[in-house]
């Protein structure tokens, strides 16, 4: 009789320390999982199509989901920039489209289409200095670009055949699904081999960085 | 003196057992849908609506020696086997699709799991419920010859 409470109290116990392992079991199987999705050429967190930065080689690849009309976007450029340029043939930048914001859409196919003529990163620094002419947030207008960018070099009569390019939709509609798959709702959404920057920060970005360096290239 | 394993004390083990039942059920539901995230639908819910109290009114009962828990945990275990009956006919087929009442959370005859081969997860929740409601009619009894 005195016992029952007892025994109450350690079932408790015993089911949510089983349900504790429970979860950390799947969530330890799931990391996994990400971590080789992010290691292959084709998957939800690389497609073939993306953009990339740095060296193809690198063991350690930085997913960045990029909305060129969005502010945090355009201030994380050089810093993400910086974090790849500093680990040298260590670490990757993939750039994949989520362009969220009204006329998103349309200055992410004008970077494409630089893309084509390898002009992409030009055209992306570009874009982003100019982004508070073209995307205030009350009237959006991605038509502006052309005349923002100046002289890089871009065959703009060409550009802007190619961006009616049904490709060139298709790249924004991959991107959105894996976006939404990931669970990325804000831009930029960051994910290092496949594991999720949690709080966002440029600190938090880096040390995340250095965490999947130091573990792909142990000194 | 060996320990009186009488007729209330029988009772009281088959209450135990109905509540860890209900337990483990309650978990495992908010480890489908907040861990593996799969989106309970409308059916799913009934079903938690009836399961996630008896965890609770059976924790209680147990701990307290309450046998009068029984009274709200059998209609309330109840309701929930009547649902996950009508959940699994409709999984299985048996029930044709236009009836069930879903909306965008997510279809109720859409198959989201089959943990090994045949056992989905309204099954599992139809088998928890059958094996509440005939502890929680033994305790029932148990209990009433022990008094």
């Amino acid at each position: 009789m005195v016992n029952k409470k007892l025994i109450v109290i350690s079932c408790a116990i015993a089911v949510c320390i089983g349900f504790a392992l429970g979860i950390y079991g799947h969530l330890n199987k799931k990391s996994e999982q990400m971590g080789r999705l992010a290691k292959e050429a084709n998957s939800v967190f690389n497609r073939s199509h993306s953009p990339t930065y740095g060296s193809s080689a690198a063991k350690v690849r930085i997913v960045e989901f990029f909305d060129p009309a969005c502010e945090t976007c355009r201030a994380f450029y050089p810093l993400v920039k910086n974090i790849v340029d500093s680990h040298p043939g260590e670490v990757q930048l993939v750039v994949r489209y989520a362009p969220f914001h009204n006329g998103s859409e349309s200055a992410v196919k004008i970077l494409e289409a630089a893309r084509l003529q390898d002009l992409f990163w030009p055209v992306t620094e570009a874009v982003l200095k100019a982004q508070p002419v073209w995307a205030s947030h009350a009237s959006p207008d991605p038509e502006k670009i052309w005349g923002l960018i100046g002289d890089l070099g871009l065959n703009v009569r060409k550009a802007k055949e190619d961006i009616k390019l049904p490709e060139m939709q298709k790249v924004i509609d991959q991107d959105l699904a894996d976006a939404e798959m990931l669970k990325v709702t804000k831009t930029p959404g960051f994910f290092v081999n496949g594991r999720r920057l949690e709080n966002f920060g440029h600190q938090e970005l880096k040390e995340l960085v250095q965490a999947e360096v130091s573990r792909a290239y142990p000194r | 003196m060996t320990s009186k394993v009488g007729a209330t004390d029988r009772g009281w083990l088959l209450l135990l057992a109905s509540w860890l039942i209900a337990l483990v059920s309650t978990l495992g539901a908010l480890f489908f849908s907040q861990i593996m995230e799969l989106q309970p639908c409308v059916l799913c819910w009934y079903q938690r609506i009836a399961m996630f109290p008896l965890a609770l009114i059976l924790g209680i009962g147990v701990y307290a020696a309450e046998p009068n828990c029984v009274k709200y945990a059998l209609p309330t275990a109840l309701f929930g086997w009547m649902v996950a009956l009508y959940h699994c006919l409709l999984y299985g087929g048996l029930i044709p699709q236009d009836m069930q009442p879903c909306d965008k959370s997510g279809s109720c005859s859409e198959q989201e799991l089959q943990l090994v081969g045949f056992i989905t997860i309204p099954l599992l929740s139809f088998l928890a419920f059958s094996i509440i409601v005939l502890l929680l009619l033994a305790a029932k009894k148990a209990l009433k010859n022990g008094q």
